[in-house]
């Protein structure tokens, strides 16, 4: 080989049935397109989750699942929704299965709320179309999730995680009533549209 | 001439062009990820930039357990399925067991099988539920004259070996297990009402399969066997969930479903599991 040292990206490579030159800018297209559309959902990721909060809730506190029934802040008489002193609600669940506690979810529209859930067995998952919330429920640790409905209505949806041969009849529901139709709570009241 | 293309060779910048752009996406997904996601909260002032690091990854100071007024403690029961409980129930003997026993044949049946409508068949439930039931009555969560009364004479350890006892005793129910039958009509396309609830559950109405949980097929603790139990028992048992008379099961499980069915499905639904053998069917 005779040839000239040159550096490898300038050296020119004999012709093949298709040309190397041909094959190099194909590539360069493809590339290009795949690093376009990369950047692209980046985009999408970082605008939507700057402007409508979308982001994975990154919430670690512990509590230990076998006990919750037992009293604390999870312990049956105290699910449901609470009225904070601030004006906005706190909604509080627990996931097991094969149900959501309360088994309707009652929330006033046009007011932060903060859903705060824990399971006792395996993880579940609770997302409200449209909205931000979207959160996998892991036994052993309570998620957080904030968000403000601003409309009014039913959101009905089957548990977002597979949990287990019942998975398909675990129904969560969150009825979004206008804010003047709220029930006046004190500190310790509690309040869910359950049946 | 393809020798010199190798990855690890210096004159080919490919490799470094490569590592680089890997290098470079990590970088930005870091500033990104901790640096600019994790600072816009809903509902919460946008957090500074440590905060919002040791929010990205989890680590979080800003929310903590509420500390607001609850309402007056309201427990289903005392048992939990902790360790401790589990091993108490574990050391259950069942020959110290017969002995108790003596006190329930009168209406349980001998060795546990009833011939009442009244009373549940106790032979071949698993212990722990026993072991909870019995709980339950002693505290009162699962209010029964009569079973209140017996409950009370028996401690916790008492209670461990009736229940090794009863579990096992033949001829009684068939053991729950997580076992799946393959068989046809157990989907919601079953025409059956009572065979459809059972394998199928109504997703409609948020009602999950009853063998999700008391077999076959799937199995939970504290739930107990289903399949050929008292057929009275069943019905008047979901009825007291559904009127909230009986209200000793974690988290309103059987209070929410029972709440649910119409009588017509409690009814067809009792005799469907007294009359269902499984593969286990025994003759009684």
């Amino acid at each position: 080989m005779a040839e000239t040292e040159t550096h490898p990206l300038r050296r020119r490579l004999p012709d093949g049935i298709m040309p190397e030159e041909e094959i190099t800018r194909t590539e360069n297209r493809w590339v290009a397109v795949m690093l376009g559309m990369l950047g692209l959902m980046m985009v999408v990721i970082v605008v939507t989750g700057i402007t409508d909060s979308l982001h994975p809730p990154s919430n670690v506190e512990t509590i230990d699942p076998t006990t919750l029934h037992l009293g604390g802040e999870f312990a049956e008489s105290n699910l449901g929704t609470a009225r904070e002193p601030d004006g906005s609600v706190t909604a509080r669940l627990v996931a097991d299965q094969y149900a959501f506690v309360p088994s309707c979810t009652l929330v006033p529209a046009d007011t932060p709320v903060k859903f705060r859930l824990t399971s006792t067995d395996v993880i579940h998952g609770f997302l409200l179309p449209v909205t931000n919330v979207n959160t996998m429920v892991v036994p052993g640790y309570i998620a957080e999730v904030r968000t403000t409905f601003t409309r009014t209505g039913v959101y009905s949806m089957p548990c977002n995680e597979f949990c287990g041969s019942g998975h398909h009849g675990m129904l969560a529901k969150v009825e979004v009533v206008p804010a003047e139709q709220f029930p006046t709570l004190t500190a310790d009241e509690r309040t869910s549209c359950a049946k | 001439m393809a020798h010199d293309r190798g990855p690890f060779k210096l004159s080919n910048p490919w490799p470094v062009i490569g590592w680089g752009v890997v290098a470079g996406a990590l970088v930005v997904s870091v500033v990104l990820g901790f640096g600019v996601l994790s600072r816009f909260q809903q509902n919460a002032p946008t957090l500074d930039l440590w905060a919002a690091i040791c929010r990205g990854l989890g680590i979080t100071s800003d929310t903590a357990p509420a500390t607001q007024p609850q309402p007056a403690l309201n427990t289903p029961t005392r048992i939990a399925w902790t360790p401790s409980t589990l091993e108490q129930i574990a050391s259950g003997d069942a020959e110290r067991g017969a002995f108790i026993a003596m006190n329930c044949v009168a209406c349980h049946g001998q060795r546990g099988v009833s011939g009442s409508d009244v009373y549940p068949t106790l032979a071949g439930m698993s212990p722990a539920v026993i072991y909870k039931q019995l709980d339950d009555f002693r505290t009162g969560k699962r209010p029964w004259g009569v079973m209140g009364g017996v409950a009370k004479a028996l401690s916790d350890q008492d209670s461990a070996d009736v229940a090794a006892y009863f579990a096992s005793q033949p001829n009684g129910l068939p053991p729950v297990d997580g076992y799946r039958v393959p068989e046809p009509g157990r989907s919601l396309r079953e025409t059956n009402p009572a065979k459809r609830l059972a394998f199928a559950g109504d997703p409609a109405r948020g009602i999950p399969p009853c063998a999700a949980c008391h077999g076959q097929g799937g199995y939970k603790i504290g739930a107990p066997a289903l399949q050929q139990q008292r057929p009275d028992y069943i019905e008047a048992e979901l009825q007291f969930f559904a009127q909230g008379v009986r209200a000793n099961d974690i988290f309103g499980q059987m209070r929410n479903i029972a709440k649910q069915l119409t009588p017509d499905e409690m009814h067809a639904l009792a005799l469907f599991y007294s009359e269902s053998g499984g593969p286990q069917a025994s003759i009684r």
